[in-house]
């Protein structure tokens, strides 16, 4: 089996290269996998993980062109195999890249926003289960940035214009919780809400197969209009 | 003499810039004459999060290197459960804090995995020796125990309503909105849905300086005192020192050293769990403890790539162990009180099986999902998984026989502690684990971890009241810049990777649970050698410094050797059956070792010998 893996290190080259492997392929086998195996047997290649289970978003790369993490997804044995960086990332080397500022961004965002301690009598009441039903799946996220580097409105107008997926589905976390009390309906339209296309790339190569991205957007989107809040150049 | 005094001389210029430069991060070089002498100079930093480290010089092609300098009242070294627990306490007390994290800070170690964490908690006020909390066993060191249960009196001690004050949702709810804990029991408590990048993200907003993607490499200690640490920052390769007060010890277990399947070990654990800051205090004279216990789980090892991971995969538990069986479909659970059952039994009861030779094809039992009931019981950490395995490889696991083997999600192996969590023997050093404080329980948990670490932080903040920060010795930093550069200058033998295998195969065939005296023998052996004929020629694949991860798996072989070997003599010395092992030559459990081991490392040479259960 053939992968290419796109190798960069700053302080000596240029520019990134292309190198292509020969690896032994077998049933199942993850791209991390082979990744492993090439750096271990053949020569070194420089690449994160942690989780092998897609919840620290470490190994997320570019495979065949698509985001992906690298634990979950399989190689083809007569595939392509193409190995690349992140999109739309600094990268510190190799297949390592730098998302500290999407990173920063959402945290200061999921941090909840609140006057006063909870109290156990608080939280023992009861809450709306429809709520619950909602908040469970964003708890999911793992923050790898798959669906912001595949999300074609922050590839083309950048995260200033629209946040991505990663950081709206913090906003809807904070906005579904019953017990945070800031304004995230203002937040999410701030941040890109109605600049997002709708198009559901972010659900397509996100892991966290029960995050309905669109259903949260939509969800904002009812809040945002109820308030007046749509921005008058919104389609 | 010449090259120590050029080094302080060129230390006091530095600091003198840094100073003109109002306190910003400022960094100087010097080149000192002589052929091949190390050149160091300092730069002071100014507790931003910002280093100036620029273009990498490759290491023997140059005299010159530069070093950072951070200062601190409070080093905490690790940002997971534990981190996070210091963390909020040092905050608590407005102390002035540095935070070291070896991955991007909220994704480094086990708590950097976004997994639904079960938070339990005793809620009572029952006294500790009354507690069942969750680590008391016969070789606990019950001053620790005591010390640190009564460290969160009363809510304090509710974990439910500490996490939900740093970000935690709304807990699992019944259809009718109210809360469904899963254990509500008059002592203990427990429900689903903590998820660790909430106290993360609270961290990271407090403003405490966090300096991350750093490994720490040695720990700064000067006249038998820990006065910091010194480490690598990954992306540019610059040696980094921390000055401190006090230092507390949040790393972790050391589990990356549990045996090798395709990317991982048999351990739900990171990749960054190589016990870094635990073998460089056994270096500097700290008796570890407890190293012969890990802690262990069923979970699949196929596919590969997803082997023992426990945000991925799917195992079993004690509550489905009627459907476990041997390789030749004998159900070996049946018939026992299954309500008898802890964790401890049933990794001892699977452990039997294996040594009996009734076990699969890679060391393992299987699970037999074709009974229904069998699938239903899937645990709540594992059902998630399910729909993973049809959508990434295709396999339906309902119906089908799993092959399962025993991960270490946990390891005793720590530094002994006093009750306050100050290493015994290193002024200065405080332990959130705290040797002996799990005993045979085989390390600590998610849910005593951020309560040892306020303990441990607690005890450092008095004790920095009457520490001040000494000065310099760059002698010190100086030998442990030379120990780490001199690994690019060697040639000709295996590369990092190869001999990390190694390492964690012999550990493995010493540490697992069904621990065959013959194979324990051989793997102290195979330690041996590997310490005697690969450490030494171990050659890097890669010359830069810019995250060089065969310079980093290098440095790490040192800390895992060290680890693997303690644990692997401790556990040969051991001679019963306690904790999560089985040992056939000695299958019941002894009360002439009711005693905890301790290793201590010497000339060249490790060794372990028993001492006394510390008792109130």
């Amino acid at each position: 089996m053939k992968v290419k893996v796109q190798k960069y290190d700053p302080s000596a080259d240029d520019a990134p290269t292309m190198k292509e492997y020969t690896v032994d392929y077998h049933e199942h086998m993850t791209v991390l996998e082979a990744l492993v195996k090439i750096n271990a047997e053949q020569e070194p290649i420089v690449f994160d993980y942690s989780c092998r289970g897609r919840t620290c978003g470490r190994c997320a790369i570019t495979f065949n062109g698509t985001p992906a993490l690298a634990c979950v997804t399989c190689v083809e044995e007569n595939g392509d195999n193409e190995v690349k960086p992140l999109t739309g990332f600094p990268v510190i080397r190799d297949l390592i890249v730098d998302k500290s500022k999407v990173h920063e961004r959402v945290a200061a965002i999921e941090v909840r926003q609140r006057a006063e301690k909870m109290t156990l009598e608080e939280i023992n009441k009861p809450v709306d289960p429809e709520i619950c039903k909602k908040i469970a799946p964003l708890e999911y996220c793992a923050r790898c940035c798959v669906c912001t580097a595949v999300c074609p409105v922050v590839q083309s107008k950048g995260p200033k214009n629209y946040i991505g997926p990663t950081g709206m589905i913090a906003i809807g976390l904070r906005y579904y919780d019953p017990y945070d009390e800031g304004d995230r309906v203002v937040q999410a339209v701030q941040n890109g809400l109605y600049n997002c296309i709708m198009c559901g790339r972010c659900t397509e190569v996100c892991k966290a197969l029960e995050i309905d991205h669109l259903s949260v957007w939509k969800d904002l989107r009812s809040a945002a209009e109820a308030r007046g809040l749509k921005p008058a150049d919104a389609s | 003499m010449e090259e120590n005094k050029q080094m302080q001389d060129a230390h006091k210029r530095i600091s003198r810039r840094a100073f003109l430069e109002g306190g910003a991060l400022a960094v100087g070089a010097a080149a000192l004459a002589g052929s091949g002498a190390l050149g160091l100079s300092g730069c002071a930093g100014g507790g931003t999060k910002t280093s100036s480290a620029g273009a990498a010089t490759k290491t023997g092609t140059s005299s010159t290197t530069d070093y950072e300098v951070y200062s601190t009242d409070l080093l905490i070294i690790g940002g997971g459960d534990a981190g996070i627990g210091a963390a909020m306490e040092a905050y608590e007390e407005g102390k002035d804090v540095i935070i070291i994290e070896k991955g991007e800070h909220g994704f480094g170690g086990a708590t950097g995995f976004n997994w639904n964490q079960f938070i339990n908690f005793t809620r009572d006020d029952l006294s500790w020796d009354q507690s069942k909390d969750f680590v008391l066993n016969e070789l606990t060191n019950q001053k620790i125990e005591k010390a640190s249960y009564e460290t969160w009196p009363g809510d304090e001690r509710n974990l439910m309503l500490r996490y939900s004050n740093l970000g935690n949702d709304v807990y699992v709810r019944k259809d009718d909105g109210s809360i469904a804990p899963l254990l509500d029991l008059p002592t203990i408590y427990g429900i689903y849905r903590g998820f660790p990048r909430h106290m993360n993200d609270c961290v990271h907003e407090s403003g405490m300086r966090i300096i991350d993607r750093t490994m720490i490499t040695d720990l700064l200690v000067q006249d038998g005192t820990c006065v910091g640490a010194m480490g690598i920052h990954l992306p540019t390769g610059a040696f980094r020192v921390f000055r401190a007060k006090a230092v507390v010890d949040c790393t972790g277990a050391s589990c990356w050293v549990y045996g090798w399947s395709t990317v991982a070990p048999y351990s739900i654990n990171s990749p960054d769990n190589t016990g870094d800051v635990d073998a460089a205090a056994f270096r500097h004279g700290c008796a570890l403890i407890d190293s012969e216990f890990f802690q262990c789980d069923l979970i699949n090892i196929e596919p590969t790539g997803i082997a023992a991971s426990f945000v991925s995969g799917i195992g079993a538990d004690s509550s489905c162990c009627e459907y476990i069986c041997d390789k030749d479909g004998n159900f070996f659970f049946k018939g026992m009180d299954y309500a008898s059952l802890n964790k401890i039994t049933f990794t001892q009861t699977i452990a039997k099986c294996i040594s009996e030779g009734k076990g699969t094809e890679h060391g393992g039992v299987f699970v037999d999902f074709s009974s229904p009931e069998a699938y239903a019981a899937i645990g709540e950490c594992y059902l998630r998984n399910i729909d993973l395995w049809k959508k990434v490889f295709d396999i339906d696991v309902k119906g089908t026989k799993l092959e399962c083997a025993l991960e270490a999600y946990e390891h005793g192996g720590n530094p002994r502690a006093d009750e306050t969590l100050m290493a015994q023997d290193l002024k200065g050093y405080f332990l959130a684990r705290g040797g002996s404080y799990s005993g045979s329980q085989g390390g600590t948990s998610v849910d005593v971890a951020p309560r040892n670490a306020a303990l441990a932080t607690k005890s450092a903040i008095k004790y920095l009241a009457g520490a001040s920060i000494t000065a310099l010795d760059t002698a010190v930093v100086a030998t442990e810049y030379a120990r780490l550069h001199e690994l690019f200058g060697r040639s000709g033998g295996k590369r990092p990777q190869e001999i990390r295998i190694e390492i964690q195969n012999a550990c493995y065939n010493a540490c697992q649970p069904a621990r065959e005296i013959d194979k324990m023998n051989a793997a102290v052996t195979e330690l041996a050698r590997i310490r005697k004929e690969e450490m030494p020629k171990m050659t890097l694949g890669d010359t830069s410094l810019v995250y060089n991860t065969d310079w980093k798996t290098a440095i790490e072989n040192y800390n895992l050797l060290d680890i693997a070997e303690a644990s692997a003599k401790a556990a040969v010395m051991r001679e019963e059956t306690r904790g999560h092992n089985y040992r056939p030559d000695f299958p019941q459990q002894d009360d002439l070792w009711k005693c905890n081991i301790i290793e201590k490392y010497g000339d060249g040479d490790i060794t372990c010998e028993k001492q006394d259960v510390v008792t109130v």
